[in-house]
């Protein structure tokens, strides 16, 4: 008999496994019992998971990402690093054949994940990148440390408007002998009037010289990686890889409206950070992302269809804004009497559909360029203000970023539009990368916002 | 009376906005203490804007240069009254396409002073304007040697703030060569007599180069006569886009050239990096240039809004890393 949804604990995971695999699981390759990952990962005994099959595989995709990049180097697969770009590189570098894209800002969820096991931190600090930066100097460890994945054959980076902490991050990096494929993403503006503009996926329009330009500088990355595989990469190649990226975030867009417009949650806050997560790269294997969405997907589907909740149910709808570097605030979200109830993590360009009825390389320059960061945060703010309407978003959480550029604005200018286009209440919170000590502080905050929904409610 | 626009990025060419019929004024942020920024804000990029908008002037260019100075305008922008142009500095610089991206920045430029009511310069007007700001700046540069860094950087102040003209008085003060050699780097400067430079030579300090913003670092090569004759608008770009080393390009291998030339020429005993509090781009500068270097550096936190306490704290540290290389 399966068990109803609920959440666990890890060791509250050892049961649930054994009676899995009695119910005859199937796994992939790289599956296994979730406490096989503790050595590894101490700080996973912090977490509550949902205990479906599903979430499972996702979790062990996650954790074994590192093991699966090692293998891909003894195997010859070029291993492309892909930087600040949130989605459109990674299409590309899964373009070519025996090649695969890994994101070496994700780092900055190893101090979440392994505790005081990971030095990563640390090495950051005797760089001299300290934190007063953002979280994600994790990655600036990572690399020095050269502990937690196989340094890439290649590294991009997209500079011009991108945040300055990850632009000084990512410079001390190279200065640390690791050479980058610079590329330039620049600031998306209104279009002048009369001036020839063209639309991007989610609505946005640019003008068509920025347009011209970033398909440029596509190219240019489009003739490092030929030159690196020694075999050129073709529109065709890359309008496969396009297709077959899609094809992903179709699922994972089926899986956030089922999600989040459920009249009870469905699955937990948590594995959906991590379910969204996977479309910027997919969490180096495209095709396995796509097989865990779908069986995401699928499980979330049966539990809606069974009127099955993981909460207790009624739950205050929450749109959370910015991914937070210690996703245990996903799960104290819920311990608060919330629910995910929508998301802008940074990359909701990446989860619109890339366009296939043309030049592949124009098909991606409008995709980067619809990137919500490179636009200005009112725009961001309409798209949230959308999105939150859409899903029936009670409340809005911003998640402050420790040290980031662009959080100390707009924060700001997004509860503004949310309180007054929405009329729901708004609060902004810092998380830092690992948030225990926080804790009572995040939960008063994020109870109130609650108590106020529920007010809001009677 | 010209209008004036008011701008503190050193790639935009105040020649520009001259030929264009206009009063470029690139101005200092003024320090205050009366509205700290919230907490993650860098209190430059708040009084600047804060500054900028007190003097009301007719136009404001910003740039993409900061991600900080971006956002901010951009959190302003339904509540500013004046006209604010924000100018997309491309941080790569490798590629003729960066290049074409900057220049067609400066011609969007062009199009908005127009409609401030400017006119259209043409190729003779820019020539000379172009010619007039280079003529200017050496003979302000002709005067560097002969001034304490903080007088230099005083007129080059007002050179910048007066949209170009020179100071009645190029010498102001006769330098002595005494005191611990040191050179000085990163970011801008608040307005004013007391800032890092003047701290740093009355703590005994005799800097022999001056890299912050403001500096001669950042302003524009030297023009090339034909190229200036053939194409005024390339020689432009070519000035400023294709020399200034700066902090945000990527990769900042100019930036490092040029300090590592300021050392060789100037050897001094120590570096003081100056830059505000939530800095990223300056503040990662300094593992690197201690690394590289291999010179004693003080980095030196600056606040626009923190009083006098905190000029105590700087001064304080300053004599104490003098004290440290005498």
């Amino acid at each position: 008999m399966k068990s109803l949804p609920k959440k666990l604990s890890l060791s509250g995971w050892g049961t649930e496994y054994r009676k899995l695999r009695r119910d005859g699981l199937r796994e992939a390759s790289y599956g296994g019992p979730l406490q096989r990952h503790l050595s590894e990962n101490p700080s996973l005994k912090r977490f509550v998971f949902d205990n479906s099959a599903a979430s499972l595989r996702l979790w062990n995709l996650l954790l074994s990402e590192e093991d699966r990049l090692h293998e891909a180097r003894k195997k010859g697969t070029l291993i492309v690093a892909c930087m600040k770009d949130l989605g459109t590189i990674p299409v590309m570098a899964f373009s070519m054949p025996r090649s695969l894209a890994f994101y070496p800002d994700g780092a900055w969820w190893l101090p979440c994940l392994m505790g005081r096991k990971t030095q990563v931190l640390e090495a950051a600090d005797k760089l001299g990148i300290d934190e007063s930066f953002c979280p994600v100097r994790a990655m600036l460890g990572a690399f020095e440390l050269q502990k937690n994945f196989p340094m890439p054959d290649i590294i991009t980076c997209s500079s011009g408007a991108v945040c300055d902490d990850f632009s000084a991050i990512a410079q001390r990096l190279e200065s640390r002998g690791h050479r980058i494929l610079w590329w330039e993403m620049p600031l998306r503006r209104k279009p002048e009037k009369g001036e020839k503009s063209l639309p991007l996926p989610g609505g946005l329009r640019a003008p068509s010289a920025q347009l011209e330009f970033v398909k440029k500088e596509l190219e240019r990355i489009r003739r490092a990686f030929s030159e690196l595989r020694g075999h050129p990469l073709s529109d065709a190649m890359i309008s496969r890889g396009i297709r077959a990226a899609n094809k992903v975030r179709k699922t994972l867009s089926e899986l956030r409206q089922i999600v989040f417009s459920a009249k009870e949650c469905p699955l937990p806050a948590l594995e959906m950070l991590i379910a969204e997560m996977l479309i910027i790269h997919f969490c180096s294997d495209l095709g396995e992302a796509g097989a865990v969405l779908n069986e995401l997907l699928g499980e979330a589907k049966k539990r809606v269809r069974s009127s099955q909740c993981v909460l207790r149910g009624g739950e205050a709808k929450i749109f959370w804004v910015n991914p937070v570097s210690d996703i245990k605030v996903m799960n104290l979200l819920e311990d608060c009497g919330g629910r995910l109830c929508g998301t802008e993590n940074m990359f909701c360009h990446a989860l619109e559909i890339i366009p296939e009825d043309m030049p592949p390389i124009d098909a991606l320059a409008r995709s980067a360029l619809a990137d919500p960061m490179t636009g200005s945060s009112a725009e961001r703010a309409e798209k949230i203000c959308r999105d939150a309407a859409g899903f029936g978003a009670e409340a809005l959480i911003i998640a402050r970023i420790p040290g980031a550029s662009h959080c100390a604005t707009e924060g700001g200018v997004i509860r503004r539009k949310v309180e007054t286009s929405l009329g729901i209440p708004a609060i902004e919170l810092e998380v830092p990368p690992v948030s225990d000590g926080d804790e009572n502080s995040l939960r008063t905050r994020i109870s109130a916002l609650v108590e106020t929904v529920e007010r809001k409610r009677q | 009376m010209l209008k004036r626009v008011i701008y503190n990025c050193p790639f935009v060419p105040p020649e520009w906005v001259a030929a264009h019929g206009l009063q470029p004024s690139r101005i200092r942020p003024e320090e205050r203490i009366d509205a700290a920024p919230k907490a993650g804000l860098c209190s430059y990029a708040h009084s600047f804007l804060k500054t900028a908008l007190a003097q009301k002037p007719d136009a404001i260019i910003l740039s993409t240069r900061c991600d900080q100075m971006r956002r901010l305008t951009d959190s302003q922008t339904d509540r500013l009254a004046i006209p604010v142009f924000m100018f997309n500095v491309p941080a790569t610089w490798q590629t003729t396409d960066a290049r074409k991206l900057y220049s067609s920045e400066l011609r969007r430029l062009g199009r908005f002073l127009e409609k401030l009511g400017g006119r259209s310069p043409s190729k003779k007007c820019l020539s000379e304007e172009i010619a007039k700001w280079d003529h200017n700046r050496k003979k302000l540069c002709e005067a560097r040697r002969a001034n304490s860094a903080s007088h230099f950087s005083e007129l080059l102040e007002s050179f910048h703030r007066s949209g170009g003209k020179l100071p009645d008085k190029l010498i102001q003060k006769k330098v002595s060569p005494k005191g611990v050699s040191l050179g000085v780097i990163g970011g801008p400067l608040l307005a004013g007599r007391e800032n890092i430079l003047r701290v740093t030579e009355l703590a005994g300090g005799q800097i022999v180069f001056d890299g912050t913003e403001d500096s001669e670092r950042t302003l524009p090569d030297m023009l090339r006569a034909e190229k200036l004759q053939k194409s005024p608008f390339e020689e432009l770009v070519h000035i400023y886009f294709d020399t200034i080393p700066d902090v945000f390009r990527r990769p900042d291998t100019a930036l490092h050239e040029w300090l590592r030339r300021m050392i060789t020429m100037h050897k001094p005993r120590g570096l003081v990096l100056s830059h505000f509090v939530w800095c990223d781009l300056w503040r990662a500068q300094i593992s690197r240039m201690r690394e590289w270097s291999g010179l004693p550096i003080l980095s030196i936190d600056l606040s626009a809004d923190s009083g006098e306490g905190a000029k105590q704290r700087i001064r304080t540290r300053l004599e104490a890393f003098l004290e440290e290389l005498a």
